[in-house]
């Protein structure tokens, strides 16, 4: 008799799943548009992160709970991006989606991360990430990866959708490509174009398309810098030749625009993430958006496409 | 009849919650559950596989009526449209299963080497995570004759320690170290304090905290904490938005807070029965001696059979896209003295309202206010009403610079004929996360002496100290 209601109660929570979306909660934006893009209408998905701001700095309420409280994904970036995850997980209870859970989805699986501090670190390096660059995201081939690792976990806690999740990661994946081809081409006459950023978030994107950051204007990361640092700063613009200023969403547009004028060049606030901008309201968005905004800016700035200045001299010989 | 199966099947999700819990109530019956849960288990994931198993068919038998073998265009990328790392990733997605990749060791290593993950095991890597704070704290008073308001001196260093110590339950201990004058809110100029400084360890909480021990939305501490009276009570000192406790506070609970040992509870309502709302009720059990001597209303001396008891209740909600707003209720009943004969009822009332900016920039305000209601018996023959509360608000001006104002008027909490009120402008810089500077100002009135009084305040941090509050906007 026992057996006979332990049976029956299977069938009716299996009953009870079926049909039912896929509850996803990320914590940016970015992680937020793939599970959508993959998920399609079999998921509902809400990011905590709504685009614009600090990825390191969101407010975890607990509103945010909520959602994480009938997750049955947590995606992150599984490093220490988000030093406010853990406050939003204690505070979800629920279990589904800790550490070690098929609900836990570390995007950084697989990623070879940059800048990884090797030897002793401290706070004298300013607010540095002990396990490397955090800001992966901006890059496509990276947001294959985590393409990859998102569909299989989505697969894992939900197979019977399995045929169609993979059908849209394919459809992703591809898709990612085509972009990364599409940009590095649009970029191709400005490839080396310098730059100077406002934080250190752009180390990936430098992969996707060929800028070369020569500096940022924060003297370590958090760090605002002084006065005397901020004139290092321009200094060092002139001195290379940097006609470019990359300021992210959260950061002080004001004294990216005086670093700027300071030094001849050009500022543009670019997103790091989908939905930094309205403009860049899917992954595929942000990258063509940021590209554009990038040429636009460096247009501005006087630089010339490398085809112009070919035709320069070939008219002047 | 088939309206009355799915009934049955709707109920059976809800027995099957009780019948769990009181399963794991006994012990005898513990492996046969279990095992009864892993055929539950694998005959759930075996009907899931199958019905997957039936689409996939059904999708390759659409195709094939479609007239050709390959994916439909719209569905299939080109191999041709990817390059070889696109490809490979195709082929993994292709590849994937409803249960997670077994990677191999070598695998996992490489994966693990770009992160700097692996490195020589020893014991030290079960230390648990320390941080020190230490809070530097000036002051100087238009009164002279108050020792505690024209000194400078490390307030304290407290010693933060945490660490997981078993699958369901982390443990911590708060150590503070301080250096302190007696500085009471309704300071007697008849009886100034002799400015010695006292220089002690406190244990200001140590307690095991339960997080996941199989019952839902609920978690426990056991040990000695904070009590989760109001919205400020549970912070250490130094996650103050100013430099001192606000006025109430240091009326009725303490100086710098209420902690007690005993049981806490906390329950989070399950957000789908009450809208999406976010609903936390917590009660504590406590032994009722609160701060000992320090403590102006709970105080006797943790005798076992006059333990106090606490509840709080909040609703946290986001009113609009940009404003998160919560209000809470407390209240909290024991004992004022060692025969049990003068009762403490505290009741309580919080709220904090947030507007986060839409830019992602940093025009950020928060708007708090507490008030508590007391009767406490200060004799077997006299009781005090006294009420009080504070009003805070604070404006983030850019990424590093906060400046704000606390509004303070409470009554004395033993003395309803007495009353104390002050202004608190302040000023905050943080350098750094780790490094925080404050200027503040207080007047100071009522009836006590009259104060004006400048304070200064450097707190610094270091080791591996854990996210603060999220209305700390930090």
């Amino acid at each position: 008799m026992r057996w006979l209601k332990l049976v029956v109660i299977g069938i009716a929570v299996v009953a009870s799943r079926v049909g039912a979306k896929l509850n996803i909660v990320t914590t940016t934006t970015d992680y937020a548009d793939i599970a959508r893009q993959i998920g399609g209408d079999r998921v509902d998905v809400h990011s905590v992160m709504r685009g614009p701001e600090n990825v390191h700095n969101v407010l975890a309420k607990p509103t945010e709970m909520v959602y994480l409280n009938r997750a049955d994904l947590f995606v992150h970036s599984g490093l220490d991006t988000e030093p406010w995850r853990d406050n939003l997980l204690r505070g979800a209870r629920n279990p589904r989606v800790n550490f070690g859970q098929p609900g836990w989805v570390d995007m950084s699986t697989g990623i070879t991360l940059k800048e990884v501090p090797v030897g002793k670190i401290d706070r004298s390096q300013g607010d540095v990430h002990a396990y490397g660059n955090p800001h992966y995201t901006l890059n496509p081939q990276v947001a294959q990866r985590m393409a990859v690792t998102l569909v299989k976990a989505m697969i894992a806690v939900d197979p019977a959708n399995a045929g169609f999740y993979k059908d849209n990661a394919k459809r992703f994946v591809t898709s990612m490509a085509a972009v990364e081809r599409e940009i590095r081409e649009k970029f191709a006459p400005y490839a080396g174009l310098k730059v100077v950023t406002f934080h250190n978030a752009w180390a990936y994107f430098a992969d996707a398309i060929p800028i070369d950051i020569v500096g940022t204007i924060e003297p370590k990361p958090a760090i605002t810098p002084s006065p005397a640092q901020v004139e290092q700063t321009i200094e060092m613009m002139r001195r290379e030749g940097v006609r470019v200023v990359i300021c992210e969403t959260y950061d002080d547009d004001r004294l990216a625009q005086y670093v700027a004028d300071k030094a001849g060049a050009k500022m543009v606030v670019l997103p790091d993430h989908v939905l930094g901008k309205p403009e860049a309201d899917t992954y595929q968005n942000l990258f063509r958006y940021d590209t554009e905004k990038l040429i636009e800016t460096a247009r501005a700035a006087g630089v010339r496409a490398k085809s112009e200045t070919e035709q320069g001299a070939g008219n002047a010989r | 009849m088939r309206t009355r199966v799915w009934f049955v099947a709707a109920l059976v999700p809800l027995l099957c919650g009780r019948a769990h819990a009181q399963t794991t109530r006994t012990t005898t019956d513990d492996r046969m559950d279990q095992f009864e849960r892993r055929l539950d288990e694998m005959e759930r994931r075996h009907q899931i596989e199958l019905k997957a198993r039936d689409e996939e068919i059904g999708r390759l038998r659409a195709q094939l009526r479609q007239g050709g073998g390959a994916p439909a265009a719209t569905t299939a990328p080109s191999a041709a449209a990817t390059d070889r790392s696109t490809q490979e990733m195709l082929n993994e997605i292709e590849g994937a299963g409803p249960t997670p990749d077994e990677r191999t060791r070598g695998e996992v290593m490489k994966d693990a080497a770009t992160r700097n993950a692996f490195g020589p095991r020893t014991a030290v890597d079960f230390n648990p995570g320390i941080a020190v704070v230490s809070d530097f704290r000036g002051s100087v008073s238009s009164r002279n004759d108050n020792p505690a308001r024209n000194r400078f001196d490390v307030g304290s260093i407290e010693l933060d320690m945490r660490a997981a110590v078993a699958p369901i339950a982390d443990g911590v201990l708060i150590l503070p170290v301080s250096r302190d004058v007696d500085d009471p809110l309704f300071f007697n100029r008849d009886e100034p304090g002799d400015g010695a400084v006292n220089t002690g360890v406190e244990l200001e909480e140590a307690y095991v905290f339960l997080h996941d021990f199989g019952v839902p939305n609920l978690t426990a501490k056991l040990g000695r904490f904070h009590l989760r009276f109001g919205r400020q009570n549970i912070l250490h000192s130094h996650d103050w938005p100013t430099f001192d406790n606000n006025f109430v506070n240091q009326s009725f609970l303490g100086s710098e807070s209420l902690n007690d040992s005993g049981l806490s509870l906390s329950y989070v309502v399950p957000p789908d029965l009450i809208g999406d709302n976010y609903v936390e009720a917590i009660v504590e059990i406590i032994s009722g001696e609160g701060n000992g001597d320090e403590g102006p209303v709970l105080n006797n001396s943790a005798f076992i059979d006059s333990p106090a008891v606490n509840t709080h209740i909040l609703w946290n909600h986001d009113v609009a896209r940009d404003w998160n707003l919560e209000v809470g209720g407390s209240y909290l009943f024991g004992k004022h003295n060692d025969d049990n004969r003068q009762g403490v009822n505290l009741f309580g009332a919080d709220v904090t309202l947030i507007h986060t900016d839409p830019t992602g920039g940093f025009d950020n305000q928060l708007f708090q206010a507490e008030a508590i209601y007391g009767v406490v018996d200060t004799s077997p023959i006299a009781t005090q009403h006294s009420f009080g509360a504070y009003l805070l608000a604070q404006q983030q001006l850019n990424r590093d610079w906060y400046a704000g104002v606390r509004l303070d008027w409470t009554k004395n909490a033993l003395d309803e004929n007495q009353e104390v009120w002050g202004v608190s402008p302040y000023i905050t810089w943080y350098y750094f996360e780790f490094l925080r500077f404050r200027l503040e100002y207080q007047y100071k009135a009522g009836d006590v002496p009259t104060e004006n009084n400048l304070y200064f305040q450097v707190t610094w941090i270091f080791g591996a100290h854990p996210p603060h509050p999220y209305w700390a906007m930090r």
